[in-house]
């Protein structure tokens, strides 16, 4: 099977620093097509930059990223940003306007892509705030909202373009275990139902073990393994068993 | 002899790092500067080439424009009085106190209107654009509306940027009136100069012209006090702290940019209405 | 929805009233506001238009009416200046415009004064025909720099005048010296005249003596009659001597006094012009030289006395004065001698006025005659009439025209029917002076002291 086939984004030998902070150094990854990509990797390893540089919000400075064979970089800001329609992201904090309540976040999308008529719109954002199990949440501002809703908002709105392609930047971080599983079951919920790529950042072992197709894990600016849940779970390196087991490094001790 | 090498490089180092800390404020500036011409062409191409957000810029007309007519037109007023307070005490001492009404109406249609509304929008819409940009920035609004297509300088800057441009001159207006009404007040009914010579020389000194350069420099001024605070916020980082110093740095930039512009401004509109 | 429409609305307010304040503001302190009617367009040549910028005003009778719209310098180097002027101000095309200053910043202006009434009205595109250049400060400046200048010169020649050997005091000295010199060569040179004169007095006296010789018995009878009057009104015998010896006649006496003063009070006030004129004579090519009194007690009434010189008499006239000589009753031959004394002859007039005409009579050139004068403003006609013993009488028709007060100039017919010779035309000029002029000239003389 030829990768490039199955794969809708394909990086290439991505380097990027920040001052003297190398986050990306050299890096390759390919994100399967259909299919649930975890990337997972330690907090500051640069796993939120990966992602943004797969949608365009960061620019690495060399290399590539490919969306379906086309390269991102080489777009004009028109270009990307309509590349940028393929995709849904949901961030960290959800990232919802502040100055707008629930409805309008999720309508936002549709107000700037669609020329539906408020009626329309309005039964389709009540539809997808029903897919993310929210009702009579509409007239409420973001910061009314607990951080669990936030990000059942943040993904209405992160789907409501209909995305083949959709981003989760850390999706559970901060829930309770409760609420990271509904999380997680939303995720794999939409995945079944939407049936659209996904890439998941996260450091939570057991929702990725749950969820990954795939996993990634990214180790000081490169990947350092990819493979199935299981190929991970037998793997010998030990970096990779002491992420998984929570272990913290000897020098990071010492 | 190789101590006294190594001393020399250690020395020499030493001085490289010490020029390079000197350095760096300016070398930043510059870069700021660069910058900033990038963001201002940037948010002219996309104010031709974008997607016209009308609500928004509704939206932020009031928030710049409407909702500072009170305080804009308060400034104005004591503004005019206070100046015509000033005038009259000095004009008194060769009697030609009937020139206040002239003298404070060409100050404030050429520099004192456009100068303080400038200054008065810097500290109400500028922090609050900075403010609200760099919140936006910090807390993944701006990409979250890239990540939609949605491009933040089209949708966040442009109607920004315009509102103030447009808001700017009528603002100036709106300072001009109630300052040469708060001159008229104070000269008229507190110092009681005689209202026919005070008029009479208001009209023959006044022209529409004088306006017309505080209309100028108003809409001059609200370009680059919104591109300021603009560029101010869309460039925060370090959270909480760095909106904070964007807003303040938005506010010093703004109003520095407005004082030094304003005497290139003069010059200029001097140039052309002599 | 209704969030959307408030926000629009505070927008729509907002901006409405800002503008409206604006406009307000503008429109307020435009020059010319804005005038309904529209403007047109004047221009005015001028050789410098210091101070005239775009937008000066310009007034009509200190009111403003407009601006000035444009300036640039033509080809021949004048300053074209375009006005603008409200489309209700009418102007004639004589309008002159003037560049003025006013206050001690010396704001500039320019004033149009409309011209006659009568005037055609001048079209926009029309120019100003007149410019006064103004007297404006810096001219002033100029002007008083270059008096100064010239006042040094002044007093410095004055210096040199008074001070040196050949100043003017001197030459007035000299030139008074040249002038007592050639008085008494022309009185040297004109002796035999004067000789001449002396001889006729003394001719004259002859005559009187030897008329005063042949009638003395009649004087002595006379003298004899006066005596006897005197002794009667002495005695206060007759009307007169009852007069002069009644005690109330002295109360009359003092009422006539009283008058009498009154009398000289009136001829205090009485006219009196002293006037000179010539005559050119077109036959002879001789002239004719009148000097002449005249008194005016009352508007309407003059008496007029005049000495005519005519330098060469005709022999018919010279007959005619003969016959006058013996109106003393005497009768006399004629002599030759006689012709010579009638180159002068003398008027004696009196005349009344009836509006323009005038009608006088008496003694004219020695003969009795009378004369009709016609005035009106300043051209006059008079004809006299006179020398009635010849076989036809002298007529005269003089026409005059008055110059100034005292400049007049004559021309006419003389003698115009006499078959002696032709048609006799006469024109000249003369000068006039009444005793105001003659005052106002002493006045100046004395002032000139």
């Amino acid at each position: 099977m030829n990768p490039s086939s199955s794969a809708v984004i394909q990086m290439k030998d991505l380097r990027k620093s920040f001052g003297t902070q190398k986050v990306m150094d050299g890096l390759d990854l390919e994100i399967p097509r259909g299919k649930i990509t975890v990337i997972i990797g330690r907090s500051g390893e640069g796993k939120s930059v990966l992602l943004k540089t797969m949608i365009g919000l960061i620019f690495p400075d060399s290399g590539k990223v490919l969306i379906e064979g086309t390269d991102m970089l080489e777009l004009s800001g028109q270009g990307q940003n309509e590349m940028r329609k393929k995709f849904g992201m949901l961030f960290q904090n959800a990232a919802l306007f502040d100055s707008m309540n629930v409805f309008d976040n999720v309508a936002f999308p549709l107000r700037q892509h669609s020329h539906l008529e408020e009626d329309e719109i309005e039964v389709k954002v009540l539809d997808k705030l029903a897919k993310v199990g929210l009702k009579n949440v509409g007239h409420k501002m973001p910061s009314e909202l607990s951080g669990g809703m936030r990000k059942r908002v943040g993904l209405a709105r992160a789907l409501m373009l209909d995305p083949e392609i959709i981003l989760y930047d850390e999706p559970t971080t901060g829930l309770d275990p409760i609420l990271t599983d509904s999380i997680d079951n939303l995720i794999l919920e939409t995945q079944k139902s939407f049936g659209l790529t996904s890439v998941i950042v996260s450091h939570d072992i057991r929702s990725t073990i749950k969820m990954a197709d795939k996993i990634a894990m990214l180790y000081e600016g490169r990947i350092l393994s990819e493979g199935s849940p299981e190929s991970f779970r037998e793997s010998k390196d030990p970096r990779i068993q002491n992420f998984l087991q929570g272990k913290a490094d000897k020098d990071f001790i010492g | 002899m190789i101590e006294a090498i190594q001393n020399f490089l250690f020395r020499n180092s030493r001085l490289q790092a010490t020029l390079t800390s000197v350095g760096k404020p300016f070398t930043g500036a510059i870069k700021g500067v660069g910058s900033f011409v990038f963001f201002t062409l940037e948010t002219v191409q996309w104010f031709f080439r974008g997607k016209f957000h009308v609500r928004v810029l509704f939206r932020e007309m009031v928030k710049i424009g409407v909702n500072s007519t009170f305080i804009i037109a308060l400034v104005g007023l004591f503004s005019g009085m206070v100046f015509a307070l000033q005038t009259a005490s000095g004009f008194r001492l060769i009697n030609a106190e009937s020139l206040v009404g002239s003298t404070v109406g060409v100050a404030l249609a050429r520099e004192l209107a456009p100068v303080f509304t400038a200054l008065m929008i810097v500290a109400r819409a500028g922090s609050s654009i900075a403010a609200e940009i760099g919140t936006m920035t910090v807390t993944e609004q701006v990409d979250a509306l890239k990540s939609m297509a949605v491009h933040p300088i089209n949708y966040l800057v442009v109607p920004r940027v315009l509102a103030t441009t447009l808001m700017m001159p009528l603002l100036v207006g709106i300072f001009n009136g109630l300052g040469l009404f708060g001159a008229y007040i104070v000269s008229i009914y507190l110092l009681e100069i005689p209202e026919g010579p005070y008029m009479m020389h208001y009209h023959k000194v006044m022209e529409p012209q004088d306006f017309f350069q505080g209309l100028i420099k108003g809409v001059v001024f609200g370009v680059i006090v919104s591109l300021i605070a603009c560029y101010k916020g869309y460039h925060t980082n370090n959270g909480a702290e760095g909106v904070g110093r964007s807003t303040t740095q938005a506010v010093v930039a703004g109003s520095v940019t407005v004082l030094v512009l304003n005497y290139f401004l003069t010059t200029w509109l001097l140039q052309l209405f002599p | 929805m209704r969030k959307k429409f408030s926000t629009e609305a505070k927008v729509g307010v907002f901006v409405i009233l800002a503008i409206a304040l604006l406009a307000y503001i503008t429109v307020d302190v435009s020059q010319l506001g804005w005038t309904p009617g529209g403007t047109y367009k004047i221009y005015t040549l001028m050789d410098n238009a210091e101070g005239v910028t775009v937008k000066t005003p310009v007034q009509v009778a200190g009111i403003p009416v407009g601006t000035v719209s444009g300036i640039a310098l033509t080809p021949d180097r004048k300053a074209r200046v375009e006005i603008e002027l409200r489309k209700d101000v009418k102007l004639g095309d004589d309008v002159t415009a003037e560049i003025r200053t006013r206050g001690v910043l010396g704001d500039t202006y320019i004033e149009l004064f409309p011209g006659r009434a009568d005037a055609q009205e001048i079209a926009p595109g029309g120019v100003v025909g007149r410019v006064k250049q103004p007297a404006d400060y810096q001219q002033l400046v100029r002007d008083l720099s270059v008096m100064t200048a010239d006042m040094k010169e002044v007093t410095a020649a004055l210096k040199t005048y008074t001070v040196s050997e050949h100043s003017y005091t001197a030459e007035i000295l000299k030139s008074t010296q040249v002038l007592t010199a050639n008085l008494a060569t022309f009185t040297n040179t004109n002796a035999a005249n004067m000789n001449a004169i002396v001889n006729n007095m003394r001719i004259l006296t002859d005559q009187l003596r030897g008329f005063s010789q042949n009638s003395t018995p009649e004087i002595e009878a006379s003298l004899k009659r006066i005596a006897e009057i005197t002794e009667k009104v002495n005695s206060g015998q007759g009307t007169v001597g009852k007069l002069l010896n009644d005690p109330q006649t002295a109360e009359k006496t003092n009422e006539l006094l009283d008058n009498i003063n009154g009398l000289t009070e009136g001829i205090r006030r009485i006219e009196t012009e002293v006037n000179y004129h010539m005559e050119y004579l077109g036959s002879t090519k001789d002239v004719k030289n009148y000097v002449g009194l005249r008194f005016q007690p009352r508007p309407d009434k003059f008496f007029l006395f005049e000495v005519v010189h005519d330098p060469a008499p005709s022999p018919s006239k010279s007959t005619q004065i003969t016959s006058v000589t013996t109106s003393g009753g005497a009768t006399s031959t004629i002599t030759t001698e006689t012709e010579d004394f009638h180159k002068v002859r003398f008027s004696a007039e009196l005349g009344k006025k009836f509006h323009d005409v005038t009608v006088r009579g008496g003694l004219i050139e020695s003969t009795g005659g009378f004369g009709i004068d016609y005035t009106k403003g300043p051209v006059a006609v008079q004809f006299s009439a006179f020398d009635f013993g010849a076989d036809r009488p002298h007529l005269k028709l003089l026409s005059q025209l008055n110059v100034t007060r005292s400049l007049f100039l004559v021309g006419g017919l003389d003698d115009f029917i006499n078959p002696q010779h032709g048609l006799d035309w006469f024109m000249g000029a003369g000068v006039r002076f009444t005793d105001e002029d003659i005052k106002s000239l002493l006045g100046t003389a004395s002032l000139a002291k």
